[in-house]
C-alpha cells in the first residue's frame, strides 16, 4: 500500500513538472501578468535613488491601480518638495495626466512622458503603469530553463511589435517557477535591442492577500552605473477603490 | 496688525492643539534669491528672501481647508523705473518730472496668497475663499485664462489666489463642468467663468465662457478705466504623429475697445534619453504687427500684465535634460517674429538634498533697442535657493 501510495505521489509529481515545462512562452507570459495585474491594488512605497556618487535621495508614494493595471494613480506623500504631486496613468500608461498642487495645475501628457524617469529614478512612468503590455506589445519566446538569484527559472524573451509603443526593443525576462514572479527582468534598448540599459532585481517574496508579491525591487542602470530600490511598506489586493481616484477630480482628493 | 496678530494665533493654536491629535499638516518652503544684472553700464543686485507657510487640515473625510501665507524681503536696488526698460525714442517723450509716475518699487510683502474650504459630497467638489485658478493647457501663455497672466521668465511658478467660489461636477462620460464666481462691487463687475472639459480620442478638450472687469490703463494721460471682457474659448491637449500637441484659443469680446483673439500652438517631445523639448506659439491681437507702432501704453500694459505681449506673435521653446539623476539643464528661448528680438534663459537645477533645491537661470536680451526682448533690459541671471518643508 505504502509503495502504491509513493508511486502514485511521483506520478502527480512528475506529471505536475511535466505539465509546467510544457508551458509555452505566452502561457507564461499571461501567468505573470495575472499576478501582477490584480483587479485592484493599494500600495505604499518608497523610492530611493542610489547615485553614482553614492548620494541618496528618497521619495514615499502611494499607488493605486484598478482594472488589472490599466488604471494607475500614483500620489507623492514626501519629501515636502514632491508631496501631494499625483501622476494619473490610464489605458496602459497612454493617457497620462499630471498634479502640481502648488500651482493647482493638472496637465495632460502624450504618451511619450511615459518614457520620463519617476523623480529622476531609474523607473520610468512606462515601468509603473503598463499593465498587460508584456502580452500586447512583445512576441514571447521560451528560451532554456535556468537557475537564477537561487530560483529554478523560465528564461523568457519579448521582443516589441513593430506596432508597439514601447520604449524598449527587448526584455529577457527569468520568471519564477514556484510562483511566476519574474525575478530579473533585462531592458533593452529600443534604438539597440542589444544593449541592455536597466536591470530590475526582484526579492523578499512575501504572499500578501494570497498574492505572491515582491516587496524589495532593485533597478540597476547599466548606462550611467547608478541604483534605484523600490520597496513595498504596505500592500493590499483587490480592495474597493473610489473610481474618481482614477479621474482628474480624483487629483484633488 | 491685528489681523497678523490674528494670523499667527490661529496657526499657532492650529499646529500646537490639532498637531497633537494629527489632523493638521504644515509645510512650506524658503525662498532665498540673488537677481543680478548689467544694467544701463552698472552692476545691480535685488536679493529676496521669502518664507511660505502651507497649511492643510482635514476636518473630516470631506472636508479640507488648505491656507498659504506669504512674507517675501526685498533688498539691494528696490527701486527702479520702468522707462529704463523701454525705447530711448518712448522713454525720451515722458518729462522728468513725471518719471516716477514710472516708478517700480519692489516692497516688502506679506499676504494671505491662499486660503480655502474643499468639500466633496458626491460627483461635487465645492472651493470656497481664496484660491488658485489655472486654466489652459498652455504652458507659458493661457488665452483662456482670465484671471492670471504667467511671469514669462518662470512660466510655472505658482500664482496668486483669486477670491472666489468654485463647483466642480463630475457629468456621464467623465465629462466635468466647472463654474467660477470671482464677487466684485456688483454682479456686472465680478469673475465669472464657466468650463465643460472631458476626454475623447486621447484629447482633452474644453469649451470656456467667462467675464471679468477688464483694466483698460492710458499710462500717458494716467486715466485708469474698466471695461467689460467677455471671453469665449476651447482648448485641445493630446498627442499627433507621437508627439504631444496642444492648443488653447480665446475670442474676447470687448465693451470700449476693439475685440480681439489670442491663440496658441504647442508641440512637445520627450526623447529616450529623458531629453525633454518643447515649442510653443503666441498669436495675441492685442499686440503689434510692427515694431514702430509699439508705444509707451503697449510697454506698460505688457510690464504689467494688463496684456500679455507686445508684439503680435512669440515664440517660445523649452528644454530639460537630466544630466545626472539629481542635476537637470535645459533652458527656454523667447523670440518674437515681429521685431526678431529674442530673450534666452539657460537654466540649472540642481539637488542638493531631499528638500534643497538650486536653481540658477540666465537671462540675456538679444533684440535692438525698441524691441520686445531689447538688449537694454539689461543681462544677467538669477540664482535661486529653496528649502522645503
Amino acid at each position: 500500500m505504502k509503495r502504491l501510495y509513493f508511486l502514485f505521489v511521483l506520478i502527480l509529481l512528475f506529471s505536475i513538472v511535466q505539465a509546467s515545462e510544457e508551458l509555452t512562452g505566452p502561457q507564461i507570459i499571461q501567468k505573470v501578468s495575472d499576478l501582477m495585474n490584480q483587479e485592484t491594488a493599494y500600495a505604499k512605497m518608497t523610492l530611493t535613488i542610489v547615485t553614482t556618487s553614492g548620494k541618496e535621495r528618497q521619495f514615499e508614494y502611494e499607488s493605486y491601480s484598478s482594472d488589472k493595471n490599466e488604471k494607475n494613480a500614483i500620489v507623492y506623500t514626501s519629501p515636502s518638495r514632491v508631496k501631494g504631486q499625483a501622476m494619473l496613468l490610464l489605458n496602459n500608461a497612454d493617457d497620462i495626466w499630471a498634479y502640481y498642487p502648488r500651482t493647482d495645475r493638472v496637465r495632460k501628457l502624450a504618451t511619450h512622458a511615459k518614457k520620463q524617469k519617476m523623480q529622476g529614478s531609474n523607473f520610468t512612468y512606462e515601468d509603473m503603469g503598463s499593465g498587460d503590455s508584456f502580452i500586447t506589445d512583445f512576441i514571447t519566446s521560451r528560451l532554456t530553463d535556468i537557475k537564477m538569484e537561487g530560483y529554478d527559472c523560465y528564461k523568457i524573451e519579448l521582443k516589441k511589435k513593430e506596432e508597439s509603443n514601447s520604449n524598449y526593443g527587448r526584455l529577457l525576462m527569468w520568471v519564477i517557477k514556484d510562483n511566476f514572479v519574474p525575478a530579473v527582468i533585462d531592458y533593452y534598448e529600443k534604438d539597440d535591442p542589444m544593449v541592455c540599459s536597466k536591470r530590475l532585481l526582484q526579492k523578499d517574496i512575501r504572499v500578501i492577500d494570497k498574492i505572491p508579491t515582491p516587496m524589495q525591487m532593485n533597478m540597476h542602470n547599466n548606462l550611467d552605473d547608478s541604483d534605484t530600490k523600490m520597496s513595498i511598506v504596505e500592500c493590499k489586493y483587490n480592495i474597493k477603490i473610489d473610481k474618481t481616484r482614477f479621474t482628474e477630480r480624483g487629483f484633488y482628493r | 496688525m491685528k489681523y497678523k496678530i490674528c494670523l499667527f494665533l490661529f496657526i499657532f493654536i492650529h499646529i500646537f492643539v490639532n498637531n497633537a491629535f494629527g489632523e493638521m499638516s504644515v509645510g512650506g518652503y524658503f525662498e532665498p534669491q540673488l537677481s543680478a544684472m548689467y544694467f544701463n553700464d552698472e552692476y545691480l543686485q535685488l536679493n529676496s528672501n521669502k518664507l511660505r507657510i502651507d497649511v492643510t487640515s482635514d476636518l473630516n473625510d470631506n472636508i479640507r481647508f488648505t491656507g498659504n501665507y506669504n512674507y517675501i524681503n526685498y533688498n539691494g536696488t528696490t527701486d527702479w523705473n520702468l522707462l529704463d526698460f523701454m525705447p530711448n525714442r518712448l522713454s525720451n517723450i515722458i518729462p522728468d518730472s513725471l518719471r516716477n509716475l514710472y516708478a517700480l518699487l519692489y516692497e516688502n510683502k506679506d499676504e494671505l496668497d491662499n486660503a480655502y474650504i474643499r468639500m466633496y459630497v458626491s460627483r461635487f467638489t465645492f472651493t470656497v475663499g481664496r484660491q488658485q485658478i489655472s486654466v489652459g493647457s498652455g504652458y507659458a501663455w493661457n488665452p483662456t485664462d482670465l484671471f492670471n497672466t504667467k511671469d514669462i521668465l518662470d512660466p510655472t511658478y505658482e500664482q496668486p489666489g483669486v477670491n472666489g467660489i468654485r463647483l466642480d461636477a463630475g457629468l456621464f462620460f467623465n465629462n466635468t463642468i466647472s463654474l467660477f464666481y470671482s464677487p466684485e462691487y456688483n454682479w456686472e463687475e465680478s469673475g465669472k467663468l464657466i468650463r465643460f472639459s472631458g476626454t475623447a480620442l486621447h484629447f482633452d478638450y474644453a469649451l470656456l465662457a467667462g467675464e471679468i472687469k477688464q483694466a483698460n490703463s492710458d499710462y500717458l494721460n494716467f486715466c485708469f478705466s474698466t471695461e467689460r471682457r467677455r471671453m469665449y474659448g476651447f482648448d485641445l491637449n493630446g498627442q499627433l504623429f507621437g508627439l504631444g500637441c496642444w492648443s488653447e484659443n480665446a475670442y474676447n469680446n470687448m465693451d470700449s475697445t476693439n475685440d480681439f483673439w489670442e491663440n496658441i500652438v504647442g508641440i512637445d517631445y520627450t526623447f529616450s534619453s529623458g531629453w525633454y523639448v518643447m515649442a510653443e506659439y503666441l498669436y495675441s491681437e492685442t499686440g503689434k504687427k510692427k515694431t514702430s507702432e509699439y508705444d509707451i501704453n503697449d510697454w506698460m500694459r505688457y510690464l504689467s500684465t494688463e496684456i500679455k505681449s507686445i508684439s503680435r506673435s512669440q515664440i517660445y521653446g523649452y528644454t530639460l535634460y537630466p544630466l545626472t539623476d539629481l542635476i537637470n539643464i535645459g533652458g527656454s528661448v523667447i523670440y518674437s517674429p515681429v521685431d526678431h528680438s529674442s530673450l534666452f534663459i539657460p537654466t540649472v537645477e540642481y539637488s542638493i538634498d531631499d528638500n534643497l533645491m538650486l536653481t540658477c537661470f540666465g537671462s540675456i536680451y538679444t533684440g535692438q533697442d525698441g524691441s520686445m526682448y531689447s538688449h537694454k533690459m539689461g543681462q544677467g541671471g538669477i540664482i535661486r535657493l529653496k528649502a522645503y518643508f
